[in-house]
C-alpha cells in the first residue's frame, strides 16, 4: 500500500470520494429499488409514512445495540453478550416495576446499571486476565441469559400500566410522538449523533481509533489501553440495557428469552456499515446505514410476501456482498 | 468504477427478482380499486373487522398468515393444511411469514401485512402479551383476525380456533391415573414455551385429570420450548435427578420423542411410559410414534388450518358473522387404535 | 544505437501505478561478464525496474532486448526461461524442503512416476561444489544460515542456466566472511560471462565489486558511469541531487545539568520472552548532550531504552534519576509525564497507527493537552501539526494524509514530530535513520544537532558506527547486556567500538571514567 515512489501525484478523482461513501450508496440504491418494487394496487406501500416509521422503529433496537458494538469492533474486539443483556435488563426492569413496584427513574437507572456492570465485568476480565473478547463475552452471554431466567422463573413478565402496576412514564418508550414518530427511533438517532461526536471529536474517540489501529503503538504513546477497553465494553453494556428496556416496552413484556441472536444482527449492521473486524476502521454513521439497510431488506421482502427461507438466504448474500465491497483491495 | 458497476448490477438483479415475486399481487387490481375504497370506508365506519356486509365481492383476496415458529413440525402441518384448503379457493392468495420464535419479528411481520392491506389475517402468536398490541392494531384497522391455537390478551380478534387444551390435558391425566397406573406412579412433565396459552391449558388439564388418584405424583417439571432437541437435554437432567420414574408426560409429541431418546440414552426407556400431544398423521408424527410403541398415548390436536380457510370464505365471500370461538374436537390415540387412525387421517 | 556487446538493453521504460509515476523513460543496459551496480534512495525506482526485468509486471511502456532481440517478459516464467534470475531480499525458498528440492522446485526430475531424488541430489551437489558452498544437498533449508540460504538461491539460478543475475541487497543479513565468499562467487560468475545487476545501499561494496554503476532518482536515471573513475561523494551527490560535503553536523556545545543518571540497572526478562537481559549498566546523559549506544545486534541496546521508558517496570532493578531526582517509571505514560520520549526501532509496528492521519499520530501522547473537557481542539492541533510538518520537511499533501501512505523516511519524521511535540527533557532514539534515504538522513542529523543545542538530552542507538561516531558527544558500548566501554568524541574509532562491542567481559575505555 505505501507508495515508495516519489513521482508526480496526479489529482485525486471521483473514485476515492465514491469509495468513502460506498455504504450509503448501497442504501440509496436500495431505497430506489424499494420505491419501485413495493407497489400494489397502485399504492406505493413503501413510500408511506407509517411504513417508514415502522421500519425505523424496528431498526432502532438493533441500531442502538450496534452503536455500542461499533466501538467494540473498532477496538478489534467483539461483544457477544449484548442480546442476553437485552433479555436480562428487559426482564429485570419489568420485574422491578411489576413485582417490586419500583418507580420509573429508579427502574431505568437500575437497568442501565445492570448493563454497565456487565460491561465492566467483560472489560475487566478481558484486560486483566488477558482473555479474548470473543470468549469472555460468550461466557457472559450465557451467564446473563441464565440470570434472566432465574429472575423471572423462566416466564415472561407482562407489563401493564397504572397505579399498583408499572409506572406510565415507562409506556412512553412505546409511543409515537405526534402519533407518527416512534420514540425508539428518536432515541436511536440521538444516540447515533452523540456517539458519532464522541468518536470524531473527543480525546476518548481518538484513543479508541488509535488503540484499535495499533494497540502497541498506542501503549507506547502513553494511552491507557486497558482503561479504554473497559470503558468501551461498559458503553456497549449500557446501550444494550437501554435497548432492552425499549424492547420490553415495545412487546409489553420482559422476556428472558428475548434477544437471542441479536448480537449477530448488530455485528452484521456494523460490518455492512464498513467497519473492519480487525479494528481501527469504521464509523457510527456507517453502522446506522448498515442497520437501516438490514431493516429495509426485511421490509422490502416482507411487503412482497417473499418466503421467509428465501429472505434468510438473501440477507446472507447481501452481507457477503456488502463486506466484499468495503474491503481494501490491493492495486495491480 | 468496477465496484460501482457490480453493485448496480446486483441490485438491479435484486429488483428484478422482487418485481417478479411481487408482480402477481400487483396485476388485475385496477378494476376493483374503486370497489375496495368503498369497502374500506364502510369497514371503518362499522368499527371492527367483524361485519363485512358492505364488502363487495372481489376477484382475489389476500390473506396474510403470520406463523410464530416453523421450527415446530406441528406448525408446518398447520401451514400445509391452510395451503391445501386454500387451493380449493382459487380466489384466495395466502402469504406466509415465519417469526422463528422472535416476538419482535412477528410484530414486524404483522405490521407489514397491515401495510399491504391484506383482506384477512390468520395468526398464531408467539406469546400472548407481546403480540396483543399489533393484533389489536390490525383488528381496529378493519382487518378481520383469526387466531389459531394461541390467544392474545383481551378480545380484539374476530375468531379463535383451537382445540380445548384443558380438556385434552384432562383426558391425558385421566388415562394415566385410571388406565395406565391405577396403583400409582411417579411422573415427570415436559412443558412447552412458558408464555403460550396452549401450554398453560394442557398443564392445568393434566393436573385436574390426575387429581382423583392420590398415588400419582408429579416429581418435577421442565421447559423445553416445544422443541425436540431441547427436550432431550432437559429430560436427561430430570432423569438424573429422579431415579424412580414410571411415566413422562410431554405437552407435545416432538418433546415426548425427545424424552424417549433421553431415557434411551440412560437405558431406562423400557421402564417408563411416554405420553405426548398433537397426533399428526405424518411419518414423524405422534400417531406413528404410538404405532411403533415409543409412545403409549397421544391426542390428536387439529391445527385448525382448514377451518380457518372455511371461516375466511364464510366471512369474506359469504358475508357471515363468525362465532368468537371454534373449539375443535380431539381424539385419543392408544396402541389399539393407532394403526387405523393413521390411515383414516391420511397418513402414508 | 544498439550495442552489439550488450547482453541486456532496457529502452525507454515507463511505468505508473495509479497516480504515481514510478519510472519515466528509463534506459539501462548490461554487458555479459559485468557487475553493474544499481543505486538510488528508497523510492527511486530500482525495485520497479528490476520487477519488470524479472517478469513481475505485465504492463509497461518501452522495450527490453536480450542479445539485441526483443524479449517477451510479461510473466516470471518467461523471464526464467530467458535466463533471468532474481535473488530477492526476502529469500524465496521453502524452509521445510531440502536444498536439492528447492533448487529443482517446479522442474523435479522423475523416474517414471516417482521423483528421482538421487539424480537431483547429485546434480545439486555439483552446483554447490562449484560455488564452494560447504552444504549437503539433503540438508533442510531452515537448518542453514541466511548466508548459506542465499548461496542456495544462487545455485538455483545457476542450475537454470541464468545469464542475468539480479541481486537485491544481498549482504544485508550476512557476516563479513560470507560477504567475502559471495564476492568470490560473483567474480567467478562474471568470469563465466554472466551479467550481474547488484542493488545496494552500501557504498564500500560498490567500489569493491562493481564495474559500472547507475544511479536512479525519482523514477529516472541520473547517470551511468564506470566505477573506477568516480568517488563516493560524487555518487552520493548523484543520488541526492545536491552536494553533501559534510553529512554530519556537529556544533560544539557546553553540556548542562544532568538529565538522566542510571546506576546499576539490571533487567531480567521473563523466561519465554526473546528480550535480552541487562546487567549492572550505568550511564549519564546531560542536557545538550548526545550520547550514542553502540553494540552488535542482541547487545541489549533496545532493551535498555525500553527499561528507561517504563515498558518493563516489574523486571527492572537499579536506580534511575531524572534531573537529579529518583524516578520510578511504571509505564510509558509515566515516562512521558516525566519528560522522557522514545522513538522505537520499528516505526510501523510500534510507532505509528497506519490507518490514522499524520496529525492524529502526532497528537497521540498529547490528547489531554489538546483537549478541553474531553473535546479535541482541532484548530490548535492543526497549528502545531503544520509547525512540525514544516520543521521536519515532511513530504505529504496535508496533515490529514494517512500515515500508511507515506514513505519510510517521512513516516520516521512523523514519529519524531510526535515526540518533539511533547517537548521532552530526554529523547531516546532507536535506529532513527533505518531504511531512510541519504537526503532524509542528513535532515535528521541536523535536527538532532539543533535539539541538543537547545538543551535536550539525547540518547541514540544505531547500528551504523560511522553514523554514531558522527553524531555523539559520548558513546557507550554494550555487549551481551553489559556496559563494556565508554568513549568521548574525538577519541573514538570504529575499531575501538567494535572491540568493545565484541568483548564479553571487562571494559575498554579510551579515557578514564
Amino acid at each position: 500500500m505505501p507508495q515508495e515512489t516519489k513521482g508526480q501525484l496526479r489529482p485525486v478523482g471521483v473514485k476515492s470520494v465514491l469509495k468513502r461513501f460506498e455504504s450509503i450508496l448501497g442504501l440509496i440504491v436500495l431505497l430506489i429499488v424499494a420505491s419501485f418494487v413495493c407497489i400494489k394496487n397502485g399504492k406505493n406501500l413503501f413510500l408511506d409514512i407509517s411504513n417508514i416509521m415502522n421500519v425505523l422503529r424496528a431498526v432502532s433496537e438493533n441500531g442502538i445495540i450496534a452503536a455500542g458494538m461499533t466501538m467494540v469492533i473498532l477496538l478489534g474486539g467483539i461483544d457477544l453478550s449484548v442480546g442476553s443483556i437485552l433479555g436480562l435488563v428487559g426482564t429485570g426492569t419489568a420485574a422491578l416495576m411489576m413485582h417490586n413496584h419500583w418507580g420509573f427513574i429508579p427502574t431505568v437507572l437500575a437497568g442501565l446499571a445492570i448493563g454497565a456492570a456487565y460491561g465492566l465485568f467483560n472489560g475487566i476480565v478481558i484486560t486483566k486476565m488477558k482473555m479474548q473478547p470473543f470468549l469472555v463475552t460468550l461466557a457472559s452471554m450465557n451467564m446473563a441469559r441464565g440470570l434472566a431466567r432465574i429472575w423471572s422463573n423462566g416466564a415472561g413478565v407482562p407489563l401493564s400500566y397504572g397505579p399498583g402496576l408499572a409506572p406510565i412514564e415507562f409506556e412512553f418508550l412505546q409511543e409515537r410522538l405526534g402519533g407518527v414518530v416512534p420514540v425508539p427511533a428518536i432515541l436511536f438517532i440521538l444516540i447515533a449523533v452523540i456517539f458519532s461526536v464522541v468518536l470524531k471529536r473527543t480525546a476518548f474517540g481518538r484513543q479508541i481509533y488509535a488503540t484499535g489501529g495499533n494497540k502497541r503503538a498506542s501503549f507506547l504513546a502513553g494511552i491507557k489501553v486497558g482503561a479504554v477497553t473497559v470503558w468501551v465494553f461498559v458503553l456497549s453494556g449500557v446501550l444494550s440495557a437501554l435497548s432492552g428496556m425499549i424492547h420490553a416496552a415495545q412487546v409489553t413484556q420482559g422476556g428472558p428469552n428475548d434477544g437471542i441472536g441479536y448480537e449477530l444482527n448488530a455485528v452484521a449492521a456494523v460490518c455492512i456499515g464498513g467497519s473492519s473486524l480487525a479494528g481501527g476502521k469504521g464509523t457510527i454513521f456507517g453502522t446506522v446505514v448498515g442497520a437501516i439497510i438490514l431493516g429495509l431488506l426485511d421490509n422490502i421482502m416482507g411487503l412482497n410476501g417473499i418466503n421467509s427461507n428465501i429472505q434468510m438466504i438473501v440477507k446472507g448474500l447481501i452481507l457477503i456482498l456488502a463486506v466484499f465491497m468495503q474491503a481494501e483491495r490491493s492495486r495491480d | 468504477m468496477k465496484k460501482l458497476c457490480l453493485i448496480l448490477a446486483l441490485l438491479l438483479a435484486l429488483t428484478a427478482v422482487l418485481a417478479a415475486c411481487g408482480s402477481k399481487t400487483a396485476t388485475a387490481e385496477t378494476t376493483t380499486a374503486a370497489a375496495e375504497t368503498t369497502a374500506a370506508a364502510a369497514a371503518t365506519t362499522a368499527a371492527a373487522g367483524d361485519t363485512t356486509a358492505a364488502a363487495a365481492k372481489k376477484d382475489q383476496y389476500v390473506i396474510g398468515m403470520s406463523q410464530c415458529n416453523l421450527g415446530e413440525p406441528w406448525r408446518v402441518a398447520m401451514n400445509d393444511q391452510i395451503a391445501a384448503a386454500a387451493a380449493k379457493h382459487p380466489e384466495f392468495k395466502v402469504i406466509y411469514s415465519d417469526a422463528a420464535q422472535d416476538n419482535s419479528k412477528q410484530i414486524a411481520d404483522i405490521e407489514n401485512f397491515i401495510q399491504m392491506g391484506v383482506d384477512l389475517l390468520i395468526a398464531s402468536p408467539n406469546e400472548a402479551t407481546p403480540l396483543t398490541n399489533v393484533i389489536k392494531k390490525a383488528y381496529e384497522a378493519g382487518i378481520p383476525v383469526i387466531l389459531l391455537d394461541r390467544k392474545i390478551d383481551g378480545d380484539t380478534y374476530t375468531q379463535f380456533i383451537g382445540a380445548d387444551n384443558v380438556y385434552m390435558g384432562r383426558e391425558a391425566g385421566k388415562y394415566v391415573a385410571h388406565t395406565l397406573f391405577p396403583d400409582g406412579a411417579n411422573l415427570l412433565e415436559v412443558k412447552g414455551l412458558e408464555g403460550t396459552s396452549g401450554g398453560i391449558d394442557r398443564d392445568k388439564g393434566i393436573a385436574e385429570g390426575i387429581a382423583d388418584n392420590a398415588k400419582i405424583k408429579i416429581l418435577q417439571k421442565c421447559n423445553a420450548d416445544w422443541l425436540r432437541e431441547k427436550a432431550i437435554t432437559e429430560t436427561e437432567s430430570m432423569l438424573q435427578a429422579n431415579s424412580d420414574v414410571q411415566c413422562i408426560i410431554a405437552l407435545n409429541d416432538p418433546m415426548a420423542e425427545g424424552a424417549y431418546t433421553a431415557a434411551k440414552n440412560l437405558g431406562r426407556e423400557k421402564d417408563i411410559k411416554f405420553i405426548g400431544f398433537d397426533g399428526l398423521p405424518t411419518p414423524d408424527g405422534g400417531i406413528k410414534s404410538v404405532m411403533d410403541g415409543r409412545l403409549s398415548l397421544t391426542l390428536v390436536y387439529p391445527t385448525g388450518g382448514a377451518e380457518a380457510i372455511q371461516s375466511a370464505y364464510d366471512l369474506l365471500e359469504g358475508g357471515k358473522t363468525l362465532e368468537k370461538t371454534i373449539t375443535l374436537g380431539t381424539e385419543i390415540i392408544t396402541p389399539d387404535t393407532a394403526a387405523e387412525a393413521y390411515t383414516r387421517y391420511g397418513g402414508k | 544505437m544498439p550495442d552489439t556487446q550488450a547482453l541486456l538493453q532496457m529502452r525507454h521504460i515507463s511505468k505508473s501505478f495509479g497516480v504515481v509515476q514510478a519510472l519515466s523513460d528509463v534506459s539501462f543496459d548490461l554487458k555479459a561478464g559485468e557487475v553493474h551496480a544499481l543505486m538510488g534512495e528508497n523510492g527511486a525506482g530500482k525495485s520497479t525496474l528490476m520487477n519488470i526485468l524479472s517478469g513481475g509486471l505485465a504492463y509497461f511502456d518501452g522495450e527490453v532486448l536480450l542479445d539485441g532481440r526483443p524479449a517477451e517478459l510479461r510473466t516470471p516464467i518467461n523471464a526464467k526461461r530467458l535466463g533471468i534470475a532474481k535473488i530477492h531480499q526476502e529469500l524465496q525458498l521453502v524452509p521445510y524442503m531440502t536444498v536439492a528440492q528447492n533448487i529443482f522446485m517446479g522442474r523435479e526430475k522423475r523416474k517414471g512416476l516417482f521423483l528421482d531424488d538421487a539424480a537431483m541430489n547429485r546434480e545439486a551437489a555439483g552446483y554447490l561444489e562449484e560455488l564452494e558452498i560447504p552444504v549437503k544437498p539433503t540438508t533442510l533449508l531452515r537448518d542453514l544460515r541466511v548466508g548459506e540460504q542465499q548461496m542456495v538461491e544462487i545455485a538455483k539460478a545457476l542450475s537454470l542456466r541464468s545469464r542475468i543475475l539480479i541481486m537485491d541487497e544481498p549482504t544485508s543479513a550476512i557476516s563479513k566472511a560470507e560477504t567475502e565468499h559471495l564476492f568470490r562467487v560473483i567474480r567467478k560468475l562474471r568470469g563465466q560471462g554472466v551479467g550481474i545487476i547488484y542493488i545496494t545501499h552500501r557504498m564500500e561494496e560498490v567500489f569493491v565489486i562493481s564495474d559500472r554503476l547507475t544511479v536512479m532518482r525519482d523514477g529516472e536515471v541520473v547517470g551511468t558511469i564506470p566505477t573506477a573513475g568516480t568517488s563516493e561523494d560524487r555518487v552520493i551527490s548523484m543520488m541526492v541531487g545536491r552536494d553533501i560535503r559534510n553529512l554530519y553536523f556537529k556544533s560544539e556545545a557546553e553540556p548542562g545539568d544532568e538529565v538522566l543518571r542510571v546506576e546499576r540497572l539490571s533487567y531480567r526478562p521473563p523466561a519465554e520472552s526473546l528480550s535480552r537481559s541487562l546487567h549492572d549498566v550505568s550511564l549519564t546523559v546531560r542536557a545538550g548532550e548526545v550520547v550514542g549506544l553502540a553494540g552488535l545486534m542482541g547487545a541489549g541496546r533496545s532493551e535498555l531504552c525500553e527499561c528507561l521508558f517504563g515498558i518493563h517496570p516489574k523486571a527492572v532493578t537499579g536506580d534511575v534519576f531524572l534531573c537529579g531526582k529518583p524516578a520510578r517509571l511504571r509505564s510509558p505514560r509515566d515516562a512521558i509525564r516525566h519528560g522522557v520520549s522514545f522513538a522505537t526501532e520499528d516505526r510501523k509496528a510500534q510507532g505509528l497507527v497506519l490507518q490514522r492521519s499524520i496529525g492524529e499520530n502526532m497528537s497521540l501522547p498529547l490528547l489531554r493537552l489538546f483537549s478541553r473537557a474531553g473535546f479535541m481542539q482541532t484548530r490548535r492541533e492543526k497549528v502545531r501539526w503544520e509547525e512540525e510538518r514544516e520543521r521536519l520537511a515532511i513530504k505529504a499533501p496535508s496533515c490529514q494524509t494517512l500515515a500508511g501512505a507515506l514513505s519510510g523516511g517521512n513516516q520516521q519524521k512523523v514519529v519524531l514530530g510526535r515526540w518533539l511535540l511533547t517537548a521532552p527533557k530526554l529523547l531516546i532514539l532507536d535506529e532513527p535513520t533505518r531504511g531512510i534515504d541519504v537526503g532524509a538522513k542528513a535532515e535528521i542529523y541536523q535536527l538532532i544537532d539543533e535539539l541538543a543545542h537547545q538543551g535536550m538530552a539525547i540518547l541514540v542507538v544505531s547500528s551504523e558506527m560511522p553514523e554514531l561516531i558522527g553524531l555523539s558527544d559520548r558513546i557507550v558500548a554494550l555487549c551481551e547486556g553489559r556496559k563494556t566501554g565508554e568513549f568521548k568524541r574525538g577519541e573514538v574509532t570504529q575499531e575501538l567500538l567494535l572491540r568493545a562491542a565484541t568483548r564479553t567481559e571487562g571494559a575498554t575505555h579510551a579515557t578514564g571514567n
